[in-house]
């Protein structure tokens, strides 16, 4: 397992990141407005089935906007001459940890931002959290190859957005289930299989993208 | 409210006003309108390739013709 | 060679699939009708001589496809890749037919039971039909990734990677919208009655279904095959006119 190649890739991710911090930053900015927008849609309560789904809704979006850049804004000519000397493996095991990492990220702070808009009284916080967490990833890691798919082709944006649709509907669905169980305050065992679902997911669809990555990748 | 389809009862409105036919009529004419696509096509394709056929064979006769002219040459020589 | 004997009696399924289907539409509409129909709107119910087939042949060209899609990563012969899409193209015909003749026989059957009464959708929320309409979509993306490459072998790699990838998140999708469903406030979905009404179909009505399935399907393989074929002919006649010497 070329464990150093990997390191080294994440490495270079954040530090891409921290010194122009643009797509981070953007993409704050991005959930506050959602969220703002939502909360005064709703007049400043919203009802908790409600506000499960307007979450899990801003979190695709969300995911899509993220993990698009994973992909393509890459500039040509050195990103090519520095994946000349890595193999595709770590290349995407390498951005797919830095993509579950970020989403990671923001869905702490969209749940933060949801509650600090509208606040719902009901619902098991480590409940919802943990489904967070594990729907996060879920969606790095059904993105992240549709970034790279989308990439290689002529009209990126519009292609990404219209093939994260139908391929994050079972995520989608899922952690909507799964939040309104947390957020009506159900026993965690209820959730259980959905919760397995999640897990099973993330393992299942990376490997598949690891697997299928470097078709694409020879260039 | 709870509405339920009409036809939901011991009698067939379908049968008893012969409307089967009616229905039967339709789908025999969009079945047949398929099959008569299908074939319209499947002579089509082949009369395509009957003339790719062709084209190949009077190419490797023209690249032949020119090849047994270079060996005439040859030997001519 | 294999071939040549294989393509003289290539006619032979051709009529079979034509003739199941006929034999489908007469006995499906002949025979009788049954204590079954009083549970499942009456004669409509005869659609499930047609709609089910139509998904199970579907299903069978989605798969092929993605069957193909693997052959080609794995061995990079552009043939497959073109099997594949021709398979695709059947699939969403398919699909599409599927889709549309579901949403009226649900309308017909089966209602929404909204609970304040209001108009009932067109779309019945069911979780085999959600199920149908997403790799309907994720077909379309594939078209779409095709469409904007311009190098064939770039164009067959990416597509081809959508494909797999796209066939190993329905697997998964078919599992749980179903379990997923049940939490709908929406009660009374139709393809519940359906599958109850396929497990419970007797044995004459299962000689028409099952043959109306083998017929759709063989329908299914003709589509891909002409398509094939057309496009073999033509990339036949572009290489023989192009390598053709002037006379």
């Amino acid at each position: 397992m070329r464990t150093k190649e990997i390191l080294s890739l994440l490495y270079r991710e954040f530090l891409l990141e921290w010194k122009q911090k643009y797509a981070f930053n953007g993409l704050l900015l991005y959930v506050v407005s959602m969220v703002f927008v939502l909360s005064l849609a709703f007049g400043g309560s919203i009802p908790p089935k409600t506000w499960n789904i307007i979450f899990w809704i801003t979190m695709l979006f969300v995911a899509i906007n993220a993990v698009a850049k994973s992909f393509m804004s890459e500039n040509r000519g050195i990103t090519l001459y520095l994946y000349s000397l890595a193999s595709p493996f770590s290349i995407i095991v390498a951005k797919w940890i830095y993509n579950c990492l970020l989403m990671l990220a923001f869905g702490f702070i969209t749940y933060i931002l949801f509650l600090f808009f509208s606040p719902v009284e009901t619902g098991n916080a480590g409940h919802y959290l943990l489904v967070v967490g594990l729907a996060c990833p879920g969606f790095a890691t059904a993105l992240t190859l549709v970034s790279a798919i989308a990439a290689s082709a002529e009209n990126k944006a519009t292609l990404l957005a219209i093939l994260s649709f139908p391929l994050t509907i079972p995520l989608l669905l899922t952690a909507i289930s799964a939040g309104r169980k947390a957020i009506e305050n159900q026993p965690v065992s209820d959730s259980a299989s959905l919760i397995l679902f999640l897990l099973l997911f993330i393992v299942i669809i990376a490997t598949v993208s690891f697997i299928l990555f470097p078709f694409l990748w020879r260039e | 409210m709870n509405l339920i389809s009409p036809i939901l009862s011991d009698e067939s409105i379908l049968f008893r006003n012969d409307q089967i036919f009616t229905v039967l009529a339709v789908l025999g004419i969009i079945f047949a309108g398929i099959a008569v696509y299908l074939l319209i096509m499947e002579r089509k394709v082949r009369k395509l390739e009957k003339i790719a056929k062709e084209l190949r064979e009077r190419n490797n006769e023209q690249r032949q013709g020119t090849k047994d002219q270079a060996k005439e040459n040859r030997e001519g020589k | 060679m294999k071939n040549a004997r294989a393509q003289k009696y290539r006619w032979i399924y051709k009529v079979l699939a034509l003739a199941l289907i006929a034999f489908a539409i007469v006995a499906g509409f002949a025979i009788d009708r049954q204590q079954l129909t009083k549970d499942f709107g009456g004669e409509s119910w005869r659609n499930i001589f047609f709609h089910v087939p139509m998904w199970y042949a579907m299903m069978v060209m989605f798969f092929y496809s993605c069957w193909q899609s693997m052959q080609f990563l794995n061995k990079g012969n552009l043939k497959s890749d073109g099997k594949a899409v021709n398979a695709a193209h059947a699939g969403i015909l398919f699909g599409l037919l599927g889709l549309s003749t579901g949403i009226l026989w649900a309308r017909v059957t089966w209602v929404r039971e909204i609970e304040s009464g209001e108009l009932q959708a067109w779309w019945a929320g069911d979780p085999k039909q959600n199920a149908a309409l997403i790799l309907v979509l994720i077909y379309l993306g594939y078209f779409l990734v095709r469409s904007s490459i311009a190098e064939p072998v770039r164009k067959a790699k990416v597509s081809a990677v959508l494909n797999v990838f796209g066939a190993a998140m329905i697997v998964p999708l078919l599992y749980i919208v179903p379990r997923v469903a049940a939490f709908s406030s929406h009660p009374g979905s139709g393809e519940e009655g359906i599958l109850a009404a396929l497990k419970s179909l007797d044995a004459g009505q299962r000689m028409i279904f099952y043959p109306s399935a083998a017929g759709f399907i063989l329908l299914g393989i003709w589509l891909t095959e002409l398509r094939s074929r057309i496009a073999e002919a033509g990339e036949k006649i572009n290489d023989a006119l192009a390598n053709s010497t002037p006379s």
